[in-house]
């Protein structure tokens, strides 16, 4: 029961980490890890959640998870291709759109 | 005191409100008002699987195994169209020169193979839980095999036999599991085996294409 209130924090903690990262940091590569630190804290959310039950571990959000991770290992593998993509037609692993009047990133 | 600074307080402080948010959110959830394990556990029994984790996915979640394997399916069509859109500037010679690369001991690998092929082998009842760490792995395995041939390019091509070994995943899933219905639900454990020994070749191969398969660009 101790891990609900430690694992809860820890993985909202790494959540708030990709929160931060996917919103002020322009690098792309970046911006795709911090959705996979997010998606991860959601695992470890579930995992915790699962914990909880009585009187063995809940099998249900495993079973979630298992689901999960293929559908963000698929995610990771367009997001990657796209930022490649960009890269290969700007030279430069950020949006066009963050950049200021002087042409270098934020 | 500049405003850096007062920038960097003001997105802590929001973060930390963000972060204590969503865990209150999460530490006074209600407790829940169906103990679904003890339903699974009494459920159990039904389904001739030890493995409470295998039963579940096996004879609940089977949709979200089709759809997550139809998802790797999804993004590979998304990465073959991202691949045609532009033209392409390729790279006529590969050259890796990590440590990695170096003489790599083949025993390695081989041993990291016969283990997986070992897994699988003893815990063939648990395959639904284990299917796509083990197709990783044996991509992972391909991968490292196709990176030390640096003198050649990368050979899977936009092929039949690429398109054919993708869509027949899916085909296999869905006729293994209208034969399961149609024989009356006899042998499913054994039927359902199948399915995930192709997920695993399926699971693999997509893996390996998100890295390895070039359209063939001398189609236009």
């Amino acid at each position: 029961m101790t891990d609900f209130v430690f694992l809860p924090l820890v993985s909202m903690g790494i959540f708030t980490i990709g929160v931060y990262v996917l919103f002020l940091d322009t690098d792309l590569l970046r911006k795709i890890m911090a959705l996979n630190f997010m998606a991860s804290s959601v695992f470890l959310l579930l995992i915790s959640i699962a914990s909880r039950s009585n009187p063995a571990v809940d099998s249900i959000p495993h079973g979630f998870i298992l689901v999960a991770i293929v559908i963000m290992v698929s995610l990771t593998a367009l997001a990657l291709m796209l930022a490649r993509r960009i890269y290969q037609i700007t030279g430069q692993l950020y949006l066009l759109e963050d950049k200021n009047d002087m042409g270098e990133p934020l | 005191m500049s405003v850096y600074s007062v920038k960097l307080i003001l997105i802590i402080l929001l973060l930390s409100i963000l972060e204590l948010g969503l865990a209150s959110a999460v530490l006074f959830m209600p407790d829940p008002t169906i103990n679904l394990t003890e339903v699974m556990y009494e459920q159990l029994a039904n389904t001739n699987m030890t493995n409470p984790l295998s039963a579940i996915i096996v004879h609940f979640r089977s949709y979200d195994v089709l759809l997550s394997i139809s998802t790797l399916f999804i993004a590979i069509i998304g990465i073959w169209t991202i691949f045609y859109s532009t033209p392409i500037i390729e790279k006529t010679e590969y050259h890796y020169d990590t440590p990695l690369m170096q003489p790599f001991p083949q025993l390695l690998l081989l041993i990291i193979f016969v283990v997986t092929i070992g897994y699988i082998l003893w815990r063939v009842t648990e395959l639904a839980i284990i299917a796509f760490h083990i197709g990783a792995v044996l991509a992972g395995i391909a991968l490292f095999l196709r990176l030390k041939q640096t003198t050649r390019k990368p050979k899977i091509k936009n092929s039949m036999f690429v398109r054919l070994v993708l869509s027949g995943g899916l085909l296999v899933f869905a006729s293994i599991a209208f034969s399961v219905v149609a024989i009356d639900y006899q042998l499913s454990n054994t039927l359902i085996l199948l399915i995930e020994l192709s997920i695993i070749i399926l699971i693999a191969l997509s893996l390996l294409i998100f890295f390895m398969a070039r359209p063939n660009i001398q189609n236009n």
